[in-house]
């Protein structure tokens, strides 16, 4: 079952990026939605080739229109629209989208395309009723390629009821596409938000198996559990058993007690 | 010596790894259905999956003078694919029972969940339907519970340990496996599960009985050729020669044996290569001239 964890609409705005965002997703999501998509808009926008502006406003257009139709397309086509460099934000650029709730560490390992087709998600999940945004983003992600499926795990916390993701979001840890691996695992706020606690530690515990700095999961401390704690000393003892070293930062879970779940 | 690689994913493989097996004396290989790096979305694309191990790929061994069989079921990742799992579980039956199926596999746990619970047990359920032994894979994360918690499921649904071989063992695993009647299985990898050394350790303490090693090669990084480099690394550190025929050959025969689809008779007979055949019209060559090896020839 989804786990939703001190989200109500009385958190305080501003706390963190993390906290901050959840707030605002239980008040006022789709003002919110609307302001990660101009956001972001303006970042991609400014990036832009001035042929390729033409397309964005068009397309932006029709999808935060009453069609969602397109969307697959206009999903793929980005990259070659947009390019795939690092976002490189200036600091108001960065400030204010995280103001807006995305998480630091994710934007700045960004890129282009990676942000138009988190704009272009947000832009379809505006305010329709009865648009069937699970389909549409399962969809997206079961037919893109690895930087498309990278793209839409990155949007995933955005999105408005995040917690109907969990299935697609358990199903990427299970790849052994690193990168996509990564796309969920690392700098993502999702997991440690939504993931129920067999399927974060089931992360976690990958994460030190294919060497993934645990710093780089987000709100890792905060879902330390004796389970998790019992899954890293066990991860331990059977490198140790095996002759092979035991990853150091395997310590940010062995030696927190762990809370319960 | 004639070797048998028990857990190999030969679809992946290319034939210059079917030559280079065939030459370090690997004779006979089980290949069991698993994942392709990334989920299905179609149960149908299982459907002919299964139907290549049992068609091109036991074709193409065979132009290579390697018996070629196979193990199906929904592998326990994608078990928790509800697009495809019950749909693969529904259409086991129709090729279970085929020639050269010499078991249920790889089946087993991933992330441990309730699916993987259902699954597991369902098809080990099938297993017995089909009077076929059961091919067990264990975790990568968490492996001593998960090896722990498929030992206490084959007992909780009452499968007969000596018909399930549990792989991919560890230090860990491998004294909770042989304290049942199950089988042990070793995957020989160049970087993760077990390495030539720490197997030559493993037979120096355990003996060889109910011992098994694979390659478990596959689309990773993996090497076919681990079985006949174990068994280098076991005769350097003086294991004598009938042991190591134990573990490479007499128990994966007698194991998959006990499905009553794999013939030791004609596994130990010859092995003839007739490069000649086609196989729905297609052939392994590419212009090369055709091998032909103790096969008939047309006229004799």
């Amino acid at each position: 079952m989804p786990r939703t964890r001190g989200a109500s609409a009385s958190t305080p705005k501003g706390l963190n990026a993390f906290d901050g965002m959840r707030g605002i997703w239980d008040s006022t999501a789709m003002t919110s939605t609307q302001g990660l998509v101009d956001g972001l808009d303006a970042v991609v926008t400014r990036r832009f080739a001035a042929s390729g502006v033409a397309w964005w406003r068009q397309t932006l257009e029709r999808l935060t229109g009453a069609d969602p139709g397109g969307l697959a397309e206009a999903f793929t086509a980005a990259s070659r629209k947009v390019g795939r460099q690092p976002l490189a934000l200036t600091a108001d650029e960065r400030h204010a989208l995280t103001r807006l709730g995305m998480a630091e560490a994710m934007i700045d390992r960004s890129t282009t395309d990676e942000a138009a087709r988190i704009a272009l998600l947000l832009a379809v999940a505006v305010g329709k009723d009865g648009l069937d945004l699970e389909r549409l983003v399962d969809d997206v992600y079961q037919s893109g390629d690895n930087s498309e499926r990278q793209a839409v795990l990155r949007a995933l916390a955005l999105l408005p009821e995040p917690e109907r993701f969990v299935t697609l979001a358990a199903e990427a840890c299970r790849s052994h596409v690193q990168p996509l691996f990564e796309a969920i695992a690392c700098e993502n706020p999702y997991p440690a938000a939504h993931f129920p606690e067999l399927n974060f530690n089931q992360m976690v515990i990958k994460a030190l198996f294919t060497g993934v700095p645990l710093a780089r999961v987000i709100g890792l401390a905060a879902r330390i559990t004796p389970e998790l704690v019992r899954m890293a000393n066990d991860y331990a003892s059977e490198r140790t058993a095996a002759g092979r070293s035991v990853p150091p930062d395997i310590a940010l879970i062995t030696s927190a007690g762990g809370h319960r779940p | 010596m004639r070797m048998f690689d028990p857990h190999i994913h030969m679809t992946s493989r290319t034939t210059l790894d079917y030559q280079a097996m065939a030459d370090a004396g690997i004779t006979a290989v089980v290949e069991p259905s698993f994942w392709l790096g990334q989920p299905r979305t179609h149960v149908g694309t299982f459907e002919d999956y299964f139907r290549g191990l049992l068609g091109w790929e036991r074709f193409r061994a065979s132009q290579f003078g390697i018996h070629h069989y196979c193990t199906l079921s929904i592998n326990p990742k994608e078990a928790n694919n509800a697009r495809v799992a019950q749909g693969v579980i529904d259409l086991l039956p129709r090729y279970l029972s085929k020639d050269g199926v010499v078991a249920v596999g790889e089946i087993g746990y991933d992330d441990m969940t309730a699916e993987e619970d259902k699954y597991f047990a369902a098809q080990l359920e099938l297993a017995i339907r089909f009077d076929l032994p059961a091919l067990v894979h264990t975790p990568h994360r968490d492996k001593k519970r998960g090896t722990e918690r498929t030992l206490a499921l084959v007992r909780d649904v009452g499968f007969p340990e000596e018909r399930v071989l549990v792989d991919h063992n560890t230090e860990e695993t491998l004294p909770l496996v042989l304290a049942t009647a199950c089988w042990a299985g070793h995957s020989i990898y160049p970087f993760t599960k077990m390495d030539e050394a720490r197997m030559v350790a493993l037979v120096r303490k355990y003996g060889a009985a109910r011992i098994l090693v694979n390659s478990a090669a596959d689309w990773g990084v993996s090497d076919p050729l681990k079985v006949p480099k174990t068994v280098a690394a076991m005769r350097e550190a003086g294991i004598d020669e009938a042991a190591i025929e134990t573990i490479v050959w007499r128990n994966p025969v007698a194991f998959f044996g006990q499905s009553g689809k794999l013939d030791a008779a004609e596994l130990e007979g010859s092995t003839d290569v007739d490069q000649r055949q086609l196989f729905e019209g297609n052939s392994v060559l590419r212009g090369q001239t055709p091998v032909v090896q103790g096969a008939r020839k047309p006229g004799e």
